[in-house]
């Protein structure tokens, strides 16, 4: 059984349908990611399991369990976590505070544990624990959005667009995170617009287009796909 | 005579303060103007009053203090109703602000006119059930109760300072204000925290319309809207949404308007209070304690 199943899943912003009856699993373990043009539908997904959106139609799977109509905070106890676009973090509170508030639903211990995870992951935020989240940098405030995304030790990670605005080095470091964190144990659904490098750190990736999935296969696989590249990867040749 | 004022002014101020302190701990949250909390100030008191003459029949001090227990109780659970039958569905609809703004405005009109259906619209007394007497200080006189309220003012504000920079209600109430969607990626029931925020300003307004009433030994229809405007400005003054900024700007508008009362003219007196809140707005708009949201593009 999958983790996560989608099935036909029918998402609308009043009479514009963002998505049109998609379908995709993620497996226990595995990265996967969704690409696709701006538009194409991969945020409305997210934030349609996280229980932000409500699905028109079709159904959300979380270990068999029908999911599409929970609240958000109901998700996030069944260890669903989005780190959302944009960062999203509390600007007006501490690193700390904000790590903290992302232990919301776990207890006093297993906070501290993954707060020693993340620092393990993320030195750079344990040096800035008491500084004002809304003063760090892009890239800081996207490690903080991860950090904290992980303190509630879900087992299914959502990042939407977490290399969006950063300097090529820090995204190969955000990649690099990714892996990592997928290895201690967290399966992972990525949204990227940098599709080369999320396909290739991907298990496997589906290719959304107006709402529709056109493509799908294994990372390494699509990251070749004549159509996959002309589309979205562009010809380096 | 100086002195004098300065007392008397201090104690109108903590009333301003005491009524301050819940409107900005909704405004912390929400950014909503809740014309309603004054209302509940209001009821808070003639809830009190009633349960303890005529429900308890007890003018003791152990009649107020059930009678305020009870009137603690109603009245925040009222306000908790407000937030869920008339605040929740707008959000829920992703309304505009305005019109959770015209709905506070709304059941501040319904509260006000149901006290007046209920309890007529004749001042009613409100018994001193602790006869604590005063202190002279040089030839100021000051009642004991006066520092009683002034006390309670300054409790009032830490307890919830601690209340919402300690606890984890208060971490949740914290972030829904800096980011209501992060807030739900946490996990935090968002409509739950915003209710029982509206329940704890709710029940904090009846303990400050209570000490009033027992302050003045009178309670009146009107009393509700004078200080609601004040504490308003008291709010602008000191912070919008800031804590210790409704503390100090309640006691700054008081001592003021008494001040003013007493070495310039009564007539303009209630004028003082928004002559402070435009030249605060002109001078620093966001208030003496209050924090400049910049938001970054």
């Amino acid at each position: 059984m999958a983790l996560l199943e989608v099935k036909n899943l029918h998402v609308s912003y009043g009479s514009i349908n963002a998505l049109r009856g998609i379908n995709f699993e993620v497996n226990e373990g595995e990265i996967v990611t969704l690409i696709g043009a701006n538009g194409a539908g991969k945020s409305t997904t997210m934030n349609t399991i996280m229980g932000l959106l409500r699905p028109k139609m079709g159904e959300i799977l979380y270990q068999g369990e029908d999911i599409s109509h929970e609240d958000s905070s109901t998700i996030v106890k069944h260890g669903i976590t989005l780190a959302p676009e944009g960062r999203l973090i509390f600007p007006r509170m501490t690193v700390l505070e904000n790590l903290q508030m992302g232990a919301y639903t776990v207890s006093k211990e297993v906070m501290k544990e993954n707060m020693e995870e993340s620092f393990k992951l993320f030195p750079v935020l344990k040096e800035r624990l008491s500084q004002i989240a809304g003063t760090l940098s892009g890239g800081e405030q996207q490690m903080l959005a991860v950090a904290r995304a992980l303190m509630s030790k879900s087992k299914l990670l959502m990042l939407d667009e977490p290399s969006l605005g950063l300097a090529p080095l820090l995204i190969r470091e955000i990649f690099d995170l990714i892996k990592r964190i997928n290895q201690i144990g967290t399966t992972i659904l990525l949204v990227e617009q940098n599709a080369r490098m999320a396909l290739n750190i991907s298990d496997r990736g589906y290719v959304l287009e107006t709402g529709i999935i056109r493509l799908s296969g294994k990372g390494s696989d699509l990251a070749k796909d004549p159509k996959v590249v002309a589309a979205y990867l562009g010809n380096l040749d | 005579m100086f002195f004098q004022q300065l007392v008397n002014g201090l104690t109108i101020g903590s009333t301003y303060a005491l009524v301050t302190i819940g409107f900005n701990l909704v405004y912390g949250v929400l950014e909503l103007t809740n014309f309603a909390h004054s209302s509940f100030y209001m009821l808070g008191a003639y809830l009190t009053v009633f349960s303890m003459t005529w429900l308890l029949g007890r003018v003791t001090p152990l009649g107020f203090f059930i009678g305020l227990g009870i009137s603690i109780v109603i009245t925040g659970l009222l306000g908790a109703l407000m937030d869920k039958a008339s605040l929740e569905p707008i959000r829920k609809r992703n309304g505009a602000p305005i019109t959770a703004l015209l709905t506070t405005v709304g059941v501040q009109t319904i509260i006000n006119n149901s006290i007046l259906l209920i309890f007529g619209t004749e001042s009613k007394p409100f018994p001193d059930v602790f006869q604590l007497g005063k202190v002279y200080v040089g030839d100021t006189v000051i009642q004991i109760f006066q520092i009683i309220i002034f006390v309670v003012a300054i409790l009032l504000m830490l307890g919830l300072s601690y209340l919402v920079y300690r606890t984890k209600i208060g971490n949740a109430m914290r972030a829904i204000s800096q980011n209501a969607t992060a807030a739900k990626l946490m996990g935090i029931n968002v409509n739950t925290v915003i209710t029982i925020t509206f329940l704890i300003g709710s029940a904090v307004a009846a303990i400050s319309g209570a000490m009033m009433g027992t302050y003045y030994q009178k309670i009146d229809t009107l009393m509700g809207a004078s200080v609601g405007l004040k504490s308003i400005s008291s709010a602008v003054l000191g912070g919008m949404g800031s804590l210790p900024g409704a503390m100090f700007g309640g006691f700054i508008i008081g001592i003021v308007e008494t001040m003013f009362a007493a070495y310039v003219g009564s007539g303009f007196r209630d004028a003082i209070a928004f002559i402070i809140m435009f030249v605060v707005l002109l001078i620093k708009p966001s208030g003496l304690l209050g924090v400049k949201i910049e938001t970054k593009v």
